[in-house]
């Protein structure tokens, strides 16, 4: 008797097994080659939520309503290893990439396209508050703001006003919060409460950053997401910490929690969009890019949440209904995170950082 | 003589046999050379070579990462006591009731284990935060006077942890002592063995498999346990997984994020070959191993 069972048997096993190893090098069907004018499809990676969603109506639909040839295939998070893993392997599916502060500078310019300037207005784009070499652009301005709650009785109807209030923990006890990341804003936040004038404050007197905050070391509570910022403010768990002004501003809005930002101190600093090397539809994407920076359509952004224009010409363009939600609008109290010194001295600020975490 | 063996459960005696069924291992097992056994080595390779076996060197020079790995092993140790505590007597009930009871009790610890684990730990936040419902409570209750520090702790991490790896101690424990003879320690007793006598001497060793599948499970799953110490807990007690992200995601170093993940495993399989000195192989597995 043939053993048809047993030969079918191993077929199946063979074939499955065939099957799985082929699945895995499977290529990605590539679109159309791009160039102008040629169907393309850009892959656009944001940090999701409320801020893709922002961009996306302020600035993606209605251009590839006026590009029909263009369509957007939006993926989130940004997740830099992803990125730095596609450009290893030369197989990128991201064509613009909103990053965080460290992106696109220094280091990690090998993983980014070099931008055009005949394409991108990069001297509207306040170079000096938003450094890059040519490899990134700055989106939007944002702060990383000290936020408190309105409705703390043991303020005794004070409001903060300063820096130096958020180490004050007589006048105003309760608890802190801060990025448990050291880019927070803390370390600068420290200095100027300690008094040191807002020009000299880079490079970073560490140890005296440290000393000014293990004066209120016990009181912080670090949180990992922004979501987290926003709910320890609106729970009450904290009267006074740190968070994204966009956020706050949207979560004040959403609850109603009696929460203010504190305008007259806060850190500027931004977003960059990049385009990851090898990808495939380069001029494509820096045209979405130019358009997105332009003084005409930079401002739309505002209109959907609270960041303001990097296109230092687009500012007059801004709906003054919204204005006072935006950095932009508190110049004064406004200072630039210096991007560069945080990119050479990441690894030793962290590294200490950590330690002191410890103690 | 020594232990009985587990009634009705034939001991195995560990040989390989090949017939044709044996063809059926290739899937699965072409699926973990391509996608764990293969990656497992590029990594190593990657740990050695970007930018080369410095990456060691460093990693152990600071004290910090020292420390993380100890606050991980031994926050991984006090997850799997408690989640052997708890776990057996519960898979016990469950073994000792009614067919309804113990699905009900079934599926009290499965359903959790089925919902998103992000959105467990934010429960935890939830209830355990100062402003939470438990502090709530305890505050309405005149019983504490200011809120107590349920979370941002090991503490918080720990109950986090334990909620959800629990259903891994419970169900390795109640898949052996289901198979135990329900006769034998009744006739322990009726030999004249006291109740609390006969349950440790006859029935406890025969559950031991069950409790050792148990621990494993849980202690390798704690090790490398991510959000939920990363939101229940503090920066004080940072566990080494979420190093390794920030390494990788955060810093780029692919290298350096390799050999933590390499020294993680040697750590790990170190830690795990104690434990076979004290119990062997065999007892989990439930083979006879000749030594």
């Amino acid at each position: 008797m043939y053993p048809w069972s047993r030969i079918i048997a191993v077929l199946i096993a063979v074939l499955v097994a065939i099957s799985t190893l082929a699945a895995c090098g499977e290529d990605e069907g590539d679109g159309a080659e791009g160039a102008s004018g040629e169907t393309a499809t850009l892959g656009f990676c944001g940090w999701g939520g409320e801020f893709q969603e922002s961009m996306t109506k302020a600035w993606l639909d209605p251009y590839v309503e006026a590009n029909p040839n263009i369509t957007i295939a939006q993926d989130e998070p940004t997740d830099y290893s992803k990125l730095k893993a596609m450009v290893e392997s030369g197989n990128v599916t991201w064509d613009i990439v909103d990053c965080g502060i460290f992106f696109g500078l220094g280091d990690t310019e090998q993983y980014c396209e070099k931008l055009d300037p005949a394409v991108i207005p990069f001297d509207e784009l306040q170079p000096d508050i938003f450094p890059t070499n040519g490899y990134r652009v700055p989106v939007m301005s944002y702060s990383t703001v000290l936020a408190y709650r309105t409705d703390i009785e043991e303020w005794n109807g004070q409001l903060p006003t300063s820096a130096a209030d958020f180490f004050d923990l007589e006048k105003f006890p309760g608890k802190r919060s801060s990025m448990t990341a050291p880019e927070g804003g803390l370390l600068e936040y420290a200095l100027i409460a300690d008094g040191v004038p807002i020009d000299e404050l880079y490079p970073l007197d560490l140890d005296r950053a440290f000393r000014k905050l293990d004066t209120i070391k016990d009181e912080i509570i670090f949180w990992e997401t922004g979501d987290q910022s926003t709910q320890l403010l609106a729970d009450g768990e904290v009267a006074f910490g740190s968070s994204w002004n966009g956020r706050v501003t949207n979560m004040v809005k959403d609850t109603g929690a009696p929460v203010e930002i504190l305008w007259q101190c806060h850190m500027m600093t931004a977003d960059y969009f990049v385009i990851p090397k090898g990808s495939k539809y380069v001029a494509e994407a820096m045209d979405l890019i130019g358009y997105m920076m332009s003084a005409e359509h930079n401002a739309e952004l505002s209109n959907y949440i609270a960041y303001g224009p990097s296109n230092s010409e687009a500012i007059a363009n801004v709906d003054p209904a919204v204005a006072p939600g935006l950095p932009t609008s508190y110049l004064e109290g406004g200072f630039g995170m210096d991007d560069r010194y945080w990119n050479d001295n990441y690894d030793d600020i962290l590294a200490r950082w950590q330690d002191w975490l410890q103690e | 003589m020594d232990e009985p063996q587990p009634g009705g459960t034939q001991m195995r005696p560990a040989r390989l046999r090949f017939n044709i069924w044996t063809v059926t291992i290739i899937p699965g097992l072409a699926f973990l050379l391509v996608f764990f056994f293969i990656p497992l080595a590029g990594m190593a390779w990657r740990s050695l070579t970007d930018p080369g076996p410095e990456n060691y060197a460093i990693f152990f020079e600071r004290s910090f990462n020292l420390r993380v790995l100890w606050i991980t092993v031994r926050t991984s140790a006090i997850v799997t006591f408690f989640t052997l505590l708890l776990g057996y007597p519960y898979a016990y009930v469950m073994l000792r009731s009614g067919f309804k009871m113990t699905a009900i009790l079934g599926a009290l610890v499965l359903l959790p284990f089925w919902s998103s684990i992000l959105v467990r730990t934010y429960a935890w936040t939830v209830l355990l935060q100062n402003t939470g419902i438990v502090n709530d409570l305890l505050l309405r209750l005149g019983v504490v006077d200011s809120a107590l520090p349920l979370m941002r702790n090991e503490l918080g991490v720990v109950i986090g942890m334990v909620h959800i790896l629990l259903p891994f101690m419970v169900f390795p424990i109640y898949a052996v002592i289901l198979r135990i003879d329900r006769d034998l320690v009744p006739a322990a007793e009726s030999l004249g063995a006291r109740p609390w006598r006969a349950f440790a001497k006859v029935f406890l060793p025969l559950s031991r498999p069950g409790a050792f599948a148990g621990i494993l499970l849980v202690f390798v799953l704690s090790i490398g346990f991510y959000i939920t110490p990363a939101l229940l807990g503090s920066p004080r007690n940072t566990m080494f997984s979420v190093l390794v992200v920030d390494m990788v995601g955060k810093q780029l170093k692919f290298g350096m994020g390799s050999a933590m993940g390499m020294i993680l495993l040697v750590v790990t399989l170190a830690i795990l070959w104690v434990g076979t000195r004290v119990v062997s192989l065999g007892d989990i597995l439930g083979y006879e191993v000749e030594e």
